[in-house]
């Protein structure tokens, strides 16, 4: 064997890499999982090529770790086991458009930056997080079933079907992608198992090659609202009404931190201002219009949010703490992906660590404390704790995100920041908040308490990769 | 028949021991109850009851059962309504039926909009109890006299879907005992062990090994609990109905629900309203509701469904007829806003209101029925039986271009099909036209000689969607090995798990997966070639 | 598309137009389970979503409407016979014969699996397979003309001392048949009583059978006996003939049923009442009147055979039944508050009496009274009204086993208190 030859076979020398500074810059991501070297670096550009290189693997009992792009926040594309990296950021393209049945097709390597551009096009989007990495992978972000901003039920499970490389190298399709006589191949529960049992699996169970997903029409009219709250626990009683009664596109919930990272522009004066002028929380709201009569569809969902608003006594605003133009600022980066260089997290201090879980709006509030006591028990400033809650379908749960940050060159800082960052994490287990895709290590502290759930994924995994070649060391696996 | 042997004695005795003599049957009149219904393959089937039935109380009377099952080896399969039972019947000595008849709990978390039930609640009652509380489950056309919960988990094709999306969508967490014994929860509850209010993970949805487009029939093991989402619901706390059956009605109110009928002069223009609707968001229920399906909902008695059939009847309105229905979430001024963008898309698209006459028939007795639905199982009084191979999910266009192949098979059986009302399959989108739905249910007679041909019909829809390279409901219900070959081997994984879970192969066996026809396939290709002394014998 | 005529039509003429015809009714049962469940429109409340009381208390399908048609099915085309399963008998008999899955069938399937039922009954009867615990009941039909186990010799004991003419020695135009159970338990006596009384004081021309009136036959035909029924049924005719009425009033709706539905099958041509319809009929002339205010809330249970089990089906026909004169006559009866219970009407929840089951399963027919009367307390009712000796008898009963506080009184007694 001898792995640079051999894989440049498939892929080609100008494709394969394993210059020490290229896999040090994979060996890690921003998250505090413990770094790993790769042996080589792969550029495929097509599913052949991957297909190629996963049975290698398999004949060689080889490691292999798919990562769409060199960027990662979670851990997830970190080589545990070391092995080969197949990074799919050169299969970039997105392969079709469809405006009428509201999907676009996408390889792996396809950011948000690109995706929301080419869609922009025909006047749609993709449903996003909360503005997205410009470099992160639509393909990837929506395998692993990232919150969208959206709280609408028809936008969630933005993933439809795809095209996979399992872990022993034979290709799948999911949902009815699986049938060559399916026009659309676009529905994603067929003959089983269905496509989502490939999402939140971090690139365990097989290599996506594209994927269809949903797109969305943008609205032609947007008017932002903002709901100041003071406490906590005032937070999710207008959420849920307001969602019940179904309105607005968008809607999420910021801390004055977060919010003020977010609109911020001069560093760290106008940042250090806004977020002691913000109220504590402000619920963010968008009402849309769609292509008819836009003005009529806003108009009736702001009559309904004022008659809430008059009814449950709760205050709503054009903007919050005084800050003019916070409509336009913030409806310009709605649907897009962080524009500037340095990602919006990491303009505090460097680097910012999450801990996200989804429960339910009405224990919100016992979360925010508890992280509150995990961080002061840890010395680190609850001032300093991004907030961000996104309601999802209709309130029907909720996507809590309690940011920490730290400057990475300060050893102690960050030592206590992961100390935090841990025990904040199990914390919130404990309590009860679900980890749908834990990473890092999350796996422990979640598996360990599912002991039947993971018995049967291994089953699973041994299932469809018998030899345990994919991104293996991830999960329960 | 082994009925009776020392075997049977010693399963009855370890069931009675586990659950008492009280919820243990083998008398031949009581399991006679469990061997047939109106499908055409029940029907072939019907001389063949299962041996036991027997009535768990909870999630461990069940986990007992399957071990019971793995130590003397008997087959089961699991019932809760016991409609989509040619999936579910006994094929083989000492099967045992699990009928979840005690399994009635409902709980419900009003403000995360979740209820979680056990097999045996109906649709029905789940609606019942939703609607009291503001909120609103779905509605699947098969009626609601149906446990919810094996609606949701074997198909579920809801009137709601444009808004509340195919079933899969929400199932939120459930138990499920594999056929190894192993209790496994899904989705947060797998982690909380209490709050079932999230669907997928940790990591990999496992959901997805007993749910595709159908289900696994209960092959990968048994689903004791699940956790349904809810959606709101803008009307009152009680289905305001008046006279009594059958000619009951229901009038929604006005200020909350607005229906709208429109015919088209052809199926490409309906789509493309329903397209346009999907892209507007405007509207709760939107579907292209079948004549033949209509007809035999709205008739109440025979006579009066035939006499649909006379020339000018009002049905000949419904042929290419979009029923819509606006729900007012918000206010009465989003309802006339969404009229509003509806009258735009018909004048635009060519949908034309029905008449009076049609409107007023439809609303009162069938449109507000979808809200609750009573009467799919109306279906068999036509002829007995009904039928329902071709249906397919995929984008609206693709259902327009099935229309062909699904009529060319039912034509071609009919007779013994029954004449239909038209060529007007159910057209169901998803998700505001994300994806959709085609179904087509035809009635027959239900004789052996009948059914003899409905089952050849069945064969020959597989045989079709096999070469169209179409992942259908045909196929779903055909052994997954004996489809696998054709669609990228995905049998081989899934055999592997259902051999790593139900080592004895005794959940459901034969059914969704056949792993008997499996080992047998691979001993003969294992098998050295007849000699040619042998061959000649 | 345009519709044309049809050129696929069913062969069996059975799904072109309706016809009565027991086995096809067995063989095309769809186990839908429609028959098992409340008409789903009307269910309102989880708990009380079941009209089949067999199913509900033995659970197994066998016990279902849908059961019986298998069962049915099998003895008829011999896939099985009375001596594989000692069970068959139970399994038919551990019904109310309520009508709740009939009701059911009729409005989704256009068949009447009652019917089946009653039918197989008789059958069994024909064939020599009898329950044994209703061996004594026919037993003293036969010797004591009552189904209720007492001696002939009592029957006339209710209504002595009441002011009321003997009709087996003069003439009267409207005769009140009290009926077996009404006759011989001293519970319902004031019932009676009240009702003679009422209809007397109304200026009705009034006459009882007394002593010699004679068990109406409907419990015999619905247990099997078909020929202790016709006996008993031209028995009555002979007398009610004699007494040259024109009308008969019964206390209560398995007689009414009897008398209603199959009487004229043995040639009946009186005007058939329930005590609940001539009520209302004298109250809306006028010959009634409330002058006191019962101020009280109550719920009312409809008996099956008075409601659903009265109704001559028509197919596409709503299920009719007696349903709204006794409501008629509770909400004119000033200061009473009339609230529903969640099953009512063709498909209310039965008391448990019918069918045999006072008598062959009375632990069946405590459940089935029992889960009417959590129903009726449901509704804050302080007293649940109907108008049947023997659903009177089944809930007293329950509500006893249960400690419930609430009443269970007949209508006419609760008119007598407005009068």
């Amino acid at each position: 064997m001898n792995l640079k030859q051999d894989l440049t076979e498939i892929v080609g020398a100008e494709h394969v890499s394993d210059d020490p500074e290229v896999l040090e810059k994979y060996s890690k991501d921003f998250s505090f999982v413990q770094p790993r070297r790769p042996s080589i670096i792969t550029f495929p550009q097509n599913a052949e090529e991957i297909q190629k290189i996963v049975k290698y693997a398999n004949v060689n009992s080889m490691a292999v770790t798919p990562r769409s792009s060199a960027l990662g926040f979670y851990g997830a594309g970190i080589p545990n086991q070391g092995g080969i990296i197949i990074d799919c950021s050169r299969m970039n393209k997105i392969l079709e458009v469809d405006p009428r049945n509201k999907k676009v097709k996408v390889e792996p390597g396809v950011t948000y930056a690109q995706v929301q551009e080419e869609l922009a096009k025909h006047g749609m989007y993709v449903a996003n997080p909360l503005l997205p990495h410009k470099a992160k992978s639509v393909l990837t972000s929506t395998m692993e079933r990232e919150p969208i901003l959206i709280t609408k039920s028809e936008y969630s499970e933005v993933f439809l079907t795809s095209e996979v490389v399992l872990p022993t190298g034979d290709m799948y399709w999911t949902g009815t992608a699986l049938g060559k006589g399916m026009k659309g191949q676009n529905f994603p529960d067929a003959l089983i198992p269905g496509t989502r049992l490939w999402l939140g699996a971090q690139g365990t169970l097989g290599i996506m090659t594209w994927a269809n997903l949903k797109a969305e029409h943008l609205p032609t009219l947007d008017k932002l609202f903002f709901i100041p709250i003071n406490k906590v626990e005032q937070i999710a009683d207008p959420v849920y009404t307001i969602q019940r009664k179904m309105l607005g596109n968008e809607c999420f919930v910021l801390n004055a931190f977060n919010l003020a990272m977010i609109v911020a522009e001069k560093w760290p004066d106008e940042f250090n201002t806004l977020r002691d002028s913000l109220p504590p929380y402000t619920i963010i709201l968008c009402l849309s219009g769609l292509h008819r009569l836009p003005e009529e569809m806003v108009g009736y969902q702001e009559e309904a949010l004022m008659d809430l608003a008059k009814e449950l006594r709760f205050s709503v605003q054009r903007t919050v703490g005084g800050i003019a133009g916070l409509e336009a600022t913030i409806l310009k980066i709605l649907r897009k992906p962080w524009q500037k260089d340095v990602y919006w997290k990491h303009q505090y201090k460097g680097a910012c660590h999450d801990v996200f879980f989804h429960t339910t709006m009405d224990r919100v509030h016992e979360f925010t404390a508890m992280m509150n006591e995990t961080a002061a028990k840890h010395g680190y400033p609850t001032r300093d704790i991004g907030v961000y809650i996104q309601p999802l379908e209709r309130a029907r749960a909720a996507f809590c995100q309690f940011s920490f940050h730290c400057d990475p060159n300060n050893a102690r800082e960050a030592a206590m920041v992961k100390k935090l960052f841990l025990e904040a994490s199990e914390n919130a287990i404990n309590l009860g908040g679900f980890f749908t895709t834990p990473y890092g290590p999350w796996a422990d502290m979640v598996y360990s308490r599912t002991a039947q759930y993971t018995a049967l994924l291994k089953i699973v995994k041994n299932a469809y990769d018998p030899n345990n070649v994919m991104n293996p060391g991830k999960l329960c696996f | 028949m082994p009925y009776g042997d020392e075997k049977h004695q010693l399963i009855y005795q370890g069931l009675v021991d586990i659950l008492g003599k009280d919820n243990v049957a083998d008398g031949p009149a009581t399991v006679r109850a469990y061997a047939r219904d109106m499908f055409a393959l029940s029907t072939m089937r019907r001389k063949r009851p299962p041996e036991f039935i027997v009535l768990p109380g909870d999630t461990e009377d069940i986990r007992q059962i399957i071990l019971l099952a793995n130590r003397y080896k008997f087959p089961y399969s699991v019932m809760s309504t016991g409609w989509m039972f040619p999936m579910l019947g006994a094929v083989k000595p000492y099967w045992c039926i699990i009928d979840f008849k005690r399994m009635t709990r409902i709980e419900f978390d009003e403000k995360n909009m979740y209820a979680v039930v056990e097999p045996y609640i109906s649709h029905a009652q789940l609606n019942a109890e939703s609607i009291k509380r503001g909120l609103y489950n779905g509605a699947p056309s098969v009626g609601g006299q149906f446990s919810t919960l094996a609606n949701h988990s074997w198909h579920g094709w809801h009137a709601t879907a444009f808004r509340t999306g195919f079933s899969t969508r929400n199932i939120l967490g459930m138990e499920w005992v594999l056929p190894n014994g192993w209790v496994v929860r899904t989705g947060s509850l797998a982690q909380t062990g209490t709050h079932p209010f999230w669907a997928e993970g940790p990591g990999p949805d496992l959901k997805n090994l007993r749910k595709g487009i159908v289900s696994d029939n209960g092959s990968m093991g048994v689903i004791t609990r699940m956790a349904i989402k809810l959606y709101p619901w803008p009307g009152p706390k009680y289905l305001p109905t008046e006279g009594v059956g059958p000619g009951k009605k229901c009038e929604l109110p006005r200020d909350k629900f607005r229906w709208f009928f429109f015919e088209f002069a052809d199926q490409p223009s309906m789509i493309n309203a329903m397209y346009e609707i999907g892209k507007a968001e405007i509207s709760f229920m939107m579907q292209r509701y079948p004549a033949q399906v209509l007809a035999w909902e709205y008739s109440k008695s025979r006579e009066e469904y035939w006499s649909l059939f006379e020339p000018g009847s009002w049905v000949d309105h419904c042929l290419n007829m979009l029923a819509v229905c606006l729900w007012a979430h918000a206010s009465k001024k989003q309802l006339d806003y969404e009229e509003k963008v509806l009258k735009q898309i018909m004048s635009e698209t060519g949908g034309k209101p029905v008449p009076d006459e049609v409107y007023n028939r439809i609303v009162p007795v069938l449109a507000n029925t979808m809200t609750r639905p009573a009467f799919g199982p109306r279906w068999c009084r036509i002829g007995g039986s009904m039928q329902t191979s071709f249906l397919q999910c995929d984008t609206l266009d693709h259902m327009l271009s099935i229309q062909p192949d699904v009529w060319g098979i039912v034509h071609k059986y009919t007779p013994p099909y029954l004449e239909h009302y038209g060529d007007s399959a159910w057209i169901l989108p998803f998700d505001f036209c994300h994806f959709g739905g085609s179904d087509t249910a035809i009635p027959h007679e239900k004789s052996d000689d009948v059914c003899k041909g409905v089952v050849k019909e069945s064969m020959d829809t597989i045989a079709l969607d096999i070469r169209t390279s179409r992942p259908s409901f045909s196929l779903s219900i055909a052994p997954a090995n004996f489809v696998g070959p054709n669609f990228a081997n995905f049998h081989i994984p899934l055999s592997r798990i259902k051999r790593a879970i139900d080592p004895n192969n005794l959940s459901n066996p034969t059914r969704f997966i056949d792993i008997e026809m499996m080992d047998k396939e691979t001993a003969a290709k294992a098998a050295p070639p007849p000699s040619p002394a042998q061959s000649k014998q | 598309m345009t519709t044309s005529k049809p050129r696929s039509l069913p062969i069996d003429p059975y799904w072109r137009k309706y016809s009565w015809d027991l086995r096809k009714v067995a063989w095309n049962c769809a186990r839908c389970s429609t028959c098992k469940w409340v008409d789903t429109w009307e269910i309102k409340d989880a708990r009380f979503a079941k009209v089949c009381p067999s199913s509900s208390y033995y659970l197994f399908d066998a016990y279902s409407c849908q059961g019986r048609m298998d069962l049915s099915l099998a003895l008829l085309d011999g896939d099985i016979t009375y001596d594989d399963d000692p069970d068959i008998l139970d399994i038919m008999y551990k019904c109310n014969t309520c009508g709740g899955c009939d009701a059911a069938c009729k409005r989704v399937q256009d068949m009447e699996p009652l019917r089946v039922m009653l039918e197989m009954r008789a059958k069994f009867v024909q064939d020599g397979q009898l329950l044994p615990q209703l061996m004594p009941i026919i037993e003293n039909l036969r010797k004591e003309d009552n189904m209720v186990m007492a001696k002939k010799a009592d029957r006339g004991k209710w209504a002595e001392g009441l002011d009321v003419k003997d009709a087996t020695t003069e003439k009267a135009e409207v005769i009140f048949h009290a009926g077996c159970r009404a006759c011989f338990d001293e519970d319902m006596h004031k019932i009676v009583r009240t009702a003679v009384t009422i209809l007397k004081n109304a200026g009705v021309d009034i006459g009882i059978m007394g002593k010699d009136e004679t068990c109406c036959g409907s419990r015999a035909y619905y247990m099997g006996w078909r020929s202790e029924f016709t006996k008993y049924a031209e028995n009555n005719l002979q007398g009610w003939t004699n007494a040259g009425a024109k009308t008969v009033v019964a206390a209560c709706a398995d007689g009414y049923w009897g008398m209603k539905r199959l009487y004229p099958e043995v040639g009946s041509k009186f005007e058939v009442l329930h005590m609940v319809e001539f009520l209302d009929r004298l109250i809306k002339e006028g010959r009634i009147k409330f002058t006191k205010k019962v101020p009280m809330r109550v719920t009312y249970h409809d008996p099956c055979h008075l409601g659903r089990r009265s109704n001559v089906y028509v197919p596409g026909q709503p299920i009719m039944g007696v349903y709204e004169p006794p409501r008629d006559i509770i909400r004119n009866i000033p200061g009473v508050e009339l609230v529903e219970m969640y099953r009512i009407k063709e498909y209310a929840w039965c008391c448990g009496g019918g069918g045999g089951v006072i008598d062959a399963y009375p632990e069946f027919n405590n459940f089935t009274a029992s889960q009417r009367i959590l129903e009726a307390r449901e509704t804050g009712a302080e007293a649940i009204v109907t108008a049947c000796t023997w659903c009177v008898r089944s809930l007293t009963d329950a509500t006893r086993a249960l400690g419930d506080k609430i009443k269970v009184i007949d209508i006419v007694e609760l008119v007598q208190q407005a009068i």
